[in-house]
């Protein structure tokens, strides 16, 4: 079952072709890079029967784990890489209606920031965790940076310096969870080797710091504002829905398998997710109230970002059967309407010419496609019931209020946020549709511009997507079930492989 | 106390990082402050392979279970990947910077743009979409491609205020 | 009322930092913690098999003896943590390979040609000096990556080296680099890696396992695919840091001189 490795290697490939074949033609990054995701997609859909009837720990290098480095196949990690490639794929063809010509470094970076994205899922080693999220951050940061001209490097480099700061302590924690225990592979970590609780409070939160900052948790919420104006529509939809995926997973990973009572984490496991169950209540709040004061549509969807993010962390930390179920689900739909929504801001500002909401007055009414499909995204996001985030906020909710205790503050905090986010989507629908005054008639141009097939194909889908899971949501059923039982189980599948040899 | 002294220097070298990236206005001082940080987390990382009289682990020697001389060959390999991810992150975010400089010609990082709404935001913006009148970039060179870099498309209007 | 502001987030800082290591030091010192700050206890630790060479069969590392001259192991390197680095967690190190990659692709990105006025030229010492400082500087750098597996080095070291030769070349005679060249050695070098590790894919069955018999430890060519991957990755990121200097260095318009 090594061969799974090759999930991963489609996008490192077509990333590393790229130089020399741009010498040949500009276009050659483009093609390559949809290539490599195409390429991953079939090569995962032909794995997954496979996978979902024995899941598989891929071993590199012919060593086996805790020596060697291993990826761990399952259902669930093989269903959120294949989300993973489809999102990449909807977004570069998206980004085709933007009519910005990409130079072939754009597509290798984002190759490279999908490959990385597919390890942290897949990887069951804590350092190999650390390596991809740093290919993920530094193709980000140069993807943010290229955005607008003055304030994409501004807000890539404040992203940078906070990223850098949370990944460097993440690397301190490493190093004091293998001095104590003399293994790096989270599997072995589940199952074996006790530190001592102080030493693992302190290593766990540090491990899990860059992860607070890439799900935007307070206090690691500075870099939201700069670096959502600064990148283009395409990178937005990027920073919030490709990575979110493999960061919330891997924050599940750390928190539920790693971290349990049974693990080397031991106790400190209980306080850490207070920590995280607090600091998610406090995310939602804040950005909500953020997205609601905020006049660029952008950063309302980079806010909005961090209270969904918020919730899911709210989720982990409550860690019972159906906060986990619930999360999940809420995860997969989160991206579905982030993306949808992302491409129709980026479209609303092609066509108006503005960044800011309140100067789209009345587009929905010279294409009202983009209105409805903005409504249809807003509505996931809100929780409403016939599109798919209604399930999983519901979930979220009966779990919370189930789990009791301190749960409880997150339960009103996910309430509270849930108003604001409909009173803010209502003012953005409302400046949509508005009819348009007499002074503020369209410029003449936008008559001829129309938004392309680009966007409105992959528009379309996701619309599709979230509307069939809100109605069935049923059909991800087993996915959720087994998902949930290896994160929250883990010593039946995920660290059943692990080889001991003397060393405990 | 030989001991001591690499962890001490490591943690103290943690907190100078710290302290900088957290106070420092200036970007150059900021990265500088990230390097100093990531140069304390390599040395803890070293430090936590060491004992006394430990040599570093190269075979010269026959060596068997009950004689092993060396250090920890780990934490040396994470510190060896630690230490070209810094070198790369520190050219990106250089390079980042002179952009930054270019457009907004100062080295000062200014957070305050960042406002919702505020009057320091808006002007901003307006700089920001006010693409037509930069003169200072060249020509893209690189071979093969004969596209203007990373422009806005070229109906971005100025704002009339 | 800036100096306040500055004097508040300065204590402010100092507070956070001060009380981010008392609690740090608070946890280490910990008698209980079972971390041995002092000296490490290799035996508990998956290093215990890399140096004795036997993670093949890790119940019999105690056992195990391993001597230069000594012939097969399971990983040839006499430099341990070569083969730490390019063997036993080779995956890690092909991150970093790519990391390199991905921000010498982002400085590409970023620095659009730009041409600056010079003034004058660089003296006469630095250009007499720089051919023979450039022709030591890439045979020590090629020196430390071909012995990566004998001595402290390796491909990254090594190829900063060489590097650094080409950046003397930039910086004396201002010349606009040859980016082709090395952004297609920088190509090849790394689908190379890519294609040593699908070799050991198919014929040995995971990726990057070793497929070339790892011979007499301490000769130099030894060692199997550990002495092709780190010449590859020396190769790649002398390309990588030399085309990230030349974007930064760009291209300069003479005036004078």
């Amino acid at each position: 079952m090594n061969q799974a490795i090759l999930l991963l290697l489609f996008p490192a490939a077509a990333a590393l072709i790229t130089p020399a074949g741009s010498a040949l033609s500009e276009r050659f990054g483009r093609g390559l890079a949809l290539l490599s995701y195409i390429a991953g997609i079939v090569y995962g859909v032909v794995l997954y029967p496979q996978i979902a009837a024995s899941p598989a720990s891929v071993i590199v290098g012919n060593w086996k784990p805790p020596y060697g480095i291993n990826l761990f196949v399952s259902p669930l990690s093989l269903g959120l890489v294949l989300l993973i490639y489809c999102v990449a794929i909807v977004i570069l063809v998206s980004d085709f209606a933007s009519n910005r010509k990409r130079r072939a470094q754009f597509y290798l970076l984002y190759s490279l920031l999908t490959m990385a994205s597919v390890g942290l899922v897949l990887t069951a080693d804590l350092f190999n965790m650390f390596v991809f999220l740093e290919i993920a951050g530094i193709s980000t940061f140069a993807l943010v940076a290229v955005g607008r001209e003055g304030s994409g490097p501004a807000g890539s480099l404040r992203y940078l310096v906070l990223a850098q700061l949370t990944t460097l302590l993440m690397l301190a924690g490493i190093g004091l969870v293998y001095s104590a225990t003399g293994v790096l592979n989270i599997a072995s970590l589940s199952r074996f080797a006790a530190l001592n609780p102080a030493v693992a409070f302190l290593a766990g939160l540090l491990i899990l710091l860059p992860f607070f900052l890439e799900m935007k948790q307070f206090p690691f919420n500075g870099w939201i504002g700069g670096a959502y104006r600064g990148a283009s529509p395409a990178i937005g939809a990027t920073m919030s829905g490709l990575v979110t995926v493999s960061v919330a997973m891997v924050l599940a990973r750390l928190l539920l398998t790693m971290m349990n009572t049974g693990s080397a984490f031991g106790d400190a496991t209980t306080k850490i997710r207070t920590v995280v169950l607090v600091l998610g209540a406090a995310t939602v709040l804040i950005g909500e109230t953020a997205a609601f004061r905020e006049k660029e549509i952008k950063r309302v969807l980079g806010y909005s970002s961090a209270g969904q993010m918020g919730m899911i962390a709210i989720g982990i930390a409550i860690a019972s059967q159906s906060a986990v179920r619930g999360i999940l689900f809420l995860l997969v739909s989160h991206t579905i309407a982030k993306v949808l929504l992302f491409l129709v801001a980026g479209t609303s500002a092609r066509l108006s010419g503005s960044d800011r909401w309140d100067e789209m007055r009345g587009i929905a009414r010279r294409f009202p496609l983009l209105g409805m499909l903005f409504a249809v995204g807003a509505m996931t996001l809100m929780g409403i019931p016939l599109f798919s985030g209604f399930w999983g906020k519901l979930d979220l909710i009966r779990a919370a209020i189930a789990s009791g205790g301190l749960a409880v503050v997150g339960v009103v905090a996910v309430l509270i946020a849930t108003v604001v986010e409909g009173v803010y989507f209502m003012k953005i629908a409302h400046a949509f549709f508005e009819a348009p005054a007499a002074a503020k008639s369209a410029p003449p141009e936008s008559t001829k511009q129309h938004y392309g097939v680009a966007f409105l194909a992959p528009a379309l889908v996701l619309a599709a997507a979230t509307v069939i899971l809100g109605v069935l949501p049923g059909l991800i059923d087993p996915w959720l079930s087994s998902a949930t039982a290896e994160l929250l189980h883990p010593a039946s599948g995920y660290a059943a492989h692990i080889v001991t040899g003397g060393l405990q | 106390m030989v001991t001591a002294t690499f962890l001490l220097s490591a943690f103290s070298l943690i907190l100078v990082g710290i302290f900088g990236m957290l106070t420092r206005k200036n970007i150059i001082r900021i990265l500088l402050a990230v390097n100093i940080l990531e140069t304390g987390v390599n040395l803890l990382l070293v430090s936590f392979g060491y004992f006394r009289g430990g040599k570093a682990p190269i075979i010269t020697a026959p060596i068997s279970a009950s004689n092993l001389p060396f250090v920890d060959p780990l934490p040396q390999a994470l510190v060896l990947t630690s230490i070209v991810i810094g070198l790369g992150t520190t050219a990106l975010a250089l390079a980042i910077t002179l952009r930054y400089y270019r457009r907004r010609r100062t080295l000062e990082f200014e957070p305050d743009e960042e406002d919702f709404a505020s009057v320091e935001g808006a002007r901003t913006l307006m700089r920001d979409s006010d693409d037509s009148t930069s003169v200072t970039e060249g020509k893209d060179l690189h071979p093969g491609s004969n596209v203007p870099s990373d422009r806005e498309p070229a109906g971005a209007k100025e704002r009339a205020k | 009322m800036k100096r306040n502001n500055r004097l508040i987030i300065n204590l402010f800082a100092l507070v956070v930092v001060l009380l981010f290591g008392f609690i740090s030091i608070l946890a280490v010192t910990d008698g209980r913690s079972g971390l041995t700050m002092f000296s490490a206890d290799l035996q508990h630790r998956v290093s215990y098999a890399f140096l004795l060479k036997s993670v093949s069969h890790p119940e019999r590392a105690s056992n195990a003896t391993v001597e230069p001259g000594g012939r097969d192991y399971e990983d040839g390197a006499a430099n341990v943590v070569t083969s730490v680095v390019v063997d036993y967690r080779m995956l890690d190190t092909f991150g970093e390979v790519l990391v390199l990659f991905a921000a010498a692709a982002g400085v590409g990105l970023l620095m659009t040609e730009r041409k600056r006025v010079v003034e004058h030229d660089a003296s006469i010492v630095v250009k007499t000096a720089v051919p023979l400082v450039m022709l030591f500087a890439i045979i020590t750098g090629a020196y430390i990556v071909l012995h990566g597996h004998l001595t402290p080095g390796g491909g990254f070291p090594g190829g900063a080296i060489i590097a650094s030769g080409f950046i003397l070349q930039f910086l004396a005679f201002r010349e606009s680099p040859k980016r082709l060249i090395f952004k297609i050695l920088e190509s090849l070098a790394g689908l190379g890696i890519l294609a040593v590790g699908l070799v050991g894919l198919f014929v040995k069955g995971s990726l990057f396992a070793n497929f070339i018999a790892t011979g007499t430890l301490g000769a130099t060519i030894s060692a199997g695919t550990v002495l092709i991957i780190y010449l590859l990755i020396g190769i790649k990121v002398a390309a990588e840091l030399a085309s990230i200097s030349g974007d930064f260095i760009g291209g300069e318009q003479r005036i004078g001189g």
